[in-house]
């Protein structure tokens, strides 16, 4: 899963000069075959984003029509459906149903970290970074270790996230509208419906009284 | 040139170019780059195939979308379309499988890990003064050595051979600083927990704080509407609640500007409230 995501920052410091262009670009190194979505489609795509929160009936539909494959590519119909490929999985309540960060616990997957070398493993990472937030809702606690098994410190920092705690505003709109978080939950990792799998820390009720 | 510039002002210029241009112009400045600078495009335009020559045109067209929704003020829908339009010189000049393809990767390429580099050695510096501010420093959580000048010595010697087009090996260099600047953090930060509290500096920050919430809610409710499968009864009701939040909104402003931000602060939340609310009819799973 490493380099996941196609975007990449780049900044152009010339030392010399200092002076810093900082230019920000998504140059995918393997474009996906798939064709984008029509411009036209454009005005709400918050659904087209939030793709695992189609309606249940809907999920896991087999790759000719799931709306993320080519149903006219050649490979798409000898893909497994995912119906069959997850019913061995650990089962979660929402998303594709299945409980990845599980799953890879139990050895159930192995998925290769680096796509062209088998041997190389993943840089694990265990920091987190409790983000409070204001009210009822519980704080959210960012868990590094449970992402770093699957993705590079380059999917996040510093494009994402600036690395450095509290530096991002993050907001739930942003994620519903595909940005920070958002820009993989609800697409490829468990959606936003999923609100305490994130809002996992609960607040000292004697504060909250306060 | 050798440059004597410290390991602070590498960290100062990446500070610096994080405020620097929005990413809208970052994003479009390369791709303007790839559309008038690159062999790919050249070479496109002089002989490439029809279907190249349709998507190169197809890169233009969604680049001048894009401005047009930027000056428009619509940036969310602008940015997608200028990723579109990267996305598809991407593929390209992945499509065109000359010696340009494998430039332009390492160009991404150098560019990220420059940024990456940047990024890394200012939490790398950030962390060690807040580790030797610690009173009880962890023994087991020394740092593994990295000196700061042998960064900006190896970045400066990767620049180098970027300048003299030896991206390959520029590159090379920088994956392995970034590699321990990443493994010094791990030493640094495994098994930590850093808390980001929520503190507003003044009622009227915590006023922004809940006028971005807001804004933000209702941006999302919008286009949930324009294609969710709502009835009508539903779509009414979603409006009277709709409405009703931005009478509050509207009251909130009010007070905000008499300087009663206690009060607008209240009234926003309320707004709010209702707008999380309706986020659960429109089906966004708020509960
Ligand atoms: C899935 C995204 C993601 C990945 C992958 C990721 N991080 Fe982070 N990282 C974050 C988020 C989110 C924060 C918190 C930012 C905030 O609070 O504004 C953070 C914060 C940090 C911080 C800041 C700590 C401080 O000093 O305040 C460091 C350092 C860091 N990450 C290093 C790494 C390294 C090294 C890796 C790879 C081993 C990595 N991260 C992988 C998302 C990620
Ligand atoms: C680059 C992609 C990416 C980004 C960005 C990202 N995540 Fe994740 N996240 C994942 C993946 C992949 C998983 C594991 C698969 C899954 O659980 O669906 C995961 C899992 C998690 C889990 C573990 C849930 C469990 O079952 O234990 C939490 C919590 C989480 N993410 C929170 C966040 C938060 C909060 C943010 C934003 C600050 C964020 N993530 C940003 C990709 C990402
Ligand atoms: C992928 C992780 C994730 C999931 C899932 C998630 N949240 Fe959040 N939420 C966040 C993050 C990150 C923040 C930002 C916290 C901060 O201000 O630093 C946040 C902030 C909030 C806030 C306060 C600020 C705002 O933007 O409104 C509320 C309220 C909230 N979430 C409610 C919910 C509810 C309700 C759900 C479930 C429907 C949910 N969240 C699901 C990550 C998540």
């Amino acid at each position: 899963m490493k380099r996941l995501f196609p975007i990449t920052p780049a900044l152009l410091c010339l030392l010399g000069g200092l002076s810093i262009a900082v230019v920000e670009a998504a140059a995918p190194a393997d474009p996906p075959a798939k064709t984008e979505a029509a411009p036209a489609a454009s005005a709400a795509q918050v659904n087209t984003f939030n793709r695992l929160m189609t309606p249940k009936s809907d999920r896991n539909q087999p790759p000719p029509l799931d709306g993320i494959h080519d149903p006219e590519g050649p490979g798409t119909k000898t893909l497994q459906a995912p119906r069959d490929a997850f019913s061995a999985l650990p089962k979660s309540s929402g998303g594709n149903y299945v409980n990845w960060v599980q799953a890879l616990k139990d050895k159930a997957i192995n998925p290769r970290y680096d796509r062209l070398n088998p041997k190389e493993e993943p840089m694990i990472m265990e920091l987190d970074i409790v983000r409070e937030v204001k009210g009822f809702m519980p704080d959210v606690v960012y868990p590094h270790d449970r992402h770093t098994q699957w993705l590079d410190c380059s999917n996040c920092h510093p494009d994402i996230f600036v690395p450095q705690k509290g530096a991002n505003t993050i907001s739930m709109a942003q994620i519903l509208m595909g940005q920070k978080c958002g820009v993989c939950h609800g697409k490829v990792a468990f959606p936003v419906s999923e609100c305490r799998l994130c809002h996992s820390k609960k607040k000292d009720q004697a504060l909250l009284k306060k | 040139m050798v440059c004597a510039l410290g390991l602070s002002g590498l960290l100062m210029a990446a500070g610096a170019a994080w405020a620097a241009p929005p990413p809208f112009e970052q994003k479009m400045s390369l791709l303007e780059r790839f559309l008038k600078q690159s062999a790919t495009s050249e070479q496109v335009g002089r002989e490439g195939s029809e279907a190249l020559r349709a998507s190169l045109e197809k890169t233009r067209a969604l680049r001048d979308e894009a401005r047009k929704l930027y000056d428009a003020g619509e940036t969310a829908m602008a940015m997608q379309r200028i990723d579109q339009a990267i996305q598809q010189a991407a593929r390209l000049s992945q499509s065109n499988a000359g010696p340009d393809k494998r430039s332009w990767n390492q160009q991404v390429r150098f560019e990220g890990l420059m940024a990456g580099v940047a990024a890394f050695a200012d939490a790398y510096q950030r962390n060690l003064s807040a580790l030797a501010a610690e009173p009880n420093r962890g023994q087991g959580s020394v740092p593994p050595p990295i000196s700061p000048a042998e960064i900006v010595q190896r970045v400066e010697q990767a620049q180098a051979l970027a300048g003299k087009g030896d991206l390959e090996a520029a590159n090379t260099l920088l994956t392995d600083v970034q590699n321990q600047l990443v493994s010094a953090l791990r030493g640094m930060l495994n098994h930590k927990t850093l808390v980001h509290e929520l503190k507003f500096a003044t009622p009227e920050h915590e006023y922004r704080y809940e006028l971005e919430r807001f804004s933000g809610l209702e941006t999302v409710l919008n286009m949930a509407l324009s294609r969710a499968t709502i009835d009508e009864n539903g779509r009414r009701f979603i409006q009277e609640q709709m409405e009703k939040s931005r009478t509050l909104h509207q009251e909130a402003e009010r007070s905000a500007a008499g300087g009663k931000f206690q009060e607008a602060i209240g009234t926003l939340e309320k707004a709010n409230e209702y707008l999380s609310r309706v986020m659960n009819m429109a089906g966004m799973g708020f509960p």
